[in-house]
């Protein structure tokens, strides 16, 4: 019933390829390598959520203060922690915005605390936010699902003061 | 469009990450080996869906990673170049009765696995009544008895 061709197993114990199991087993050392290198990338945050992730940014002026994710993952939630210097406010209010570009390829979870009012401009939203008596700084908190991947810009300033300008890169 | 890059980039990683980590990855044997499946289909699963849980995702998930199979086997039946490199080909831990010291340490193999072999698939007892143990490309090890060893 066999055709007759193969006398000799196709696979012969006695005979191995010495040369290509080396070359197999050193390219598999180097991948363990790399995947411990890339874990070890991981837990310093170079995949986001980590030290290597994290990152702070100041307007030019110290008005505005603002704690950011610069590496971060599609689909995660991720915050933006915002302070606003009241001292050096005209007005009883802080009137954050932030570029609509950016928002729209986020899922905005929540903001806390919840803005008095939100006003939609052409190409930005900008958050009303009274400050009470007494307040020096005030923190607001963007409560968020990032979504687009790849490299977002945020603008985000003060309403007749400064503002910043990051780079967010986002893992697909 | 994305859900087909998905299933090819989640296809290729998790067959170079496999074979990266040689044989003995592949044979799930013990309770880690069963566990470190189940949670490997579990984390690979949110990936791939995404949120879209439609009929039509489904099905454009499972049609690609069946296609990339038949693509694969298709090139891998066509060169033997190919197909040693993406399976792996058996590796001969022992030979003539010999212990291959660099096989076993390079693939993770020793003596227990290779008499525990020997016992299931010929009743053997001994190290000295085997005369080849191989460890196939899945990741199981194959026994050779000796003339007149096998106990079956």
């Amino acid at each position: 019933m066999a055709d007759g061709k193969r006398t000799q197993p196709l696979f012969d114990v006695e005979e191995q390829d010495d040369r290509t199991l080396r070359r197999e087993w050193r390219v598999q050392r180097v991948g363990w390598v790399v995947m411990a290198l890339l874990v070890a990338a991981a837990l310093a945050g170079a995949f986001g959520r980590g030290p290597l992730a994290e990152a702070k940014v100041r307007s030019p002026s110290g008005l505005l203060e603002v704690d950011y994710q610069r590496l971060t993952r599609h689909e995660s939630s991720a915050a933006i922690d915002v302070a606003i210097d009241a001292a050096r406010l005209p007005t009883r209010e802080a009137r954050l915005w932030v570029d609509r570009e950016y928002l729209s390829g986020v899922s905005l979870d929540r903001v806390v605390p919840e803005p008095e009012r939100s006003e939609t401009g052409r190409d930005r939203v900008t958050m009303v936010f009274p400050i009470a008596s007494g307040e020096r700084t005030a923190r607001v908190q963007l409560q968020m699902k990032v979504g687009d991947p790849w490299l977002r810009r945020i603008r985000m300033g003060v309403e007749g003061g400064d503002s910043v300008e990051v780079t967010q890169f986002v893992y697909p | 469009m994305d859900t087909v890059i998905r299933a090819i980039f989640v296809y290729v990683t998790l067959l170079v990450i496999f074979r990266i980590s040689g044989r003995r990855t592949m044979a799930s044997i013990t309770t880690f080996d069963f566990v470190l499946t189940l949670i490997i289909s579990e984390a690979i699963q949110q990936a791939m869906i995404d949120t879209d849980y439609s009929l039509t995702n489904a099905f454009l998930l499972v049609l690609t990673l069946i296609s990339l199979d038949i693509g694969l086997s298709l090139v891998k039946q066509r060169s033997k170049r190919l197909e040693r490199l993406m399976d792996g080909a058996p590796v001969a831990v022992m030979r003539d009765g010999q212990l291959q010291r660099s096989a076993m340490n390079n693939e993770r193999v020793d003596e227990e696995d290779i008499l525990g072999a020997a016992r299931a698939q010929e009743g053997i007892e001994r190290m000295d009544q085997i005369r080849h143990a191989v460890i196939e490309a899945t990741g199981e090890i194959t026994v050779v008895p000796k003339q007149g060893a096998s106990g079956r």
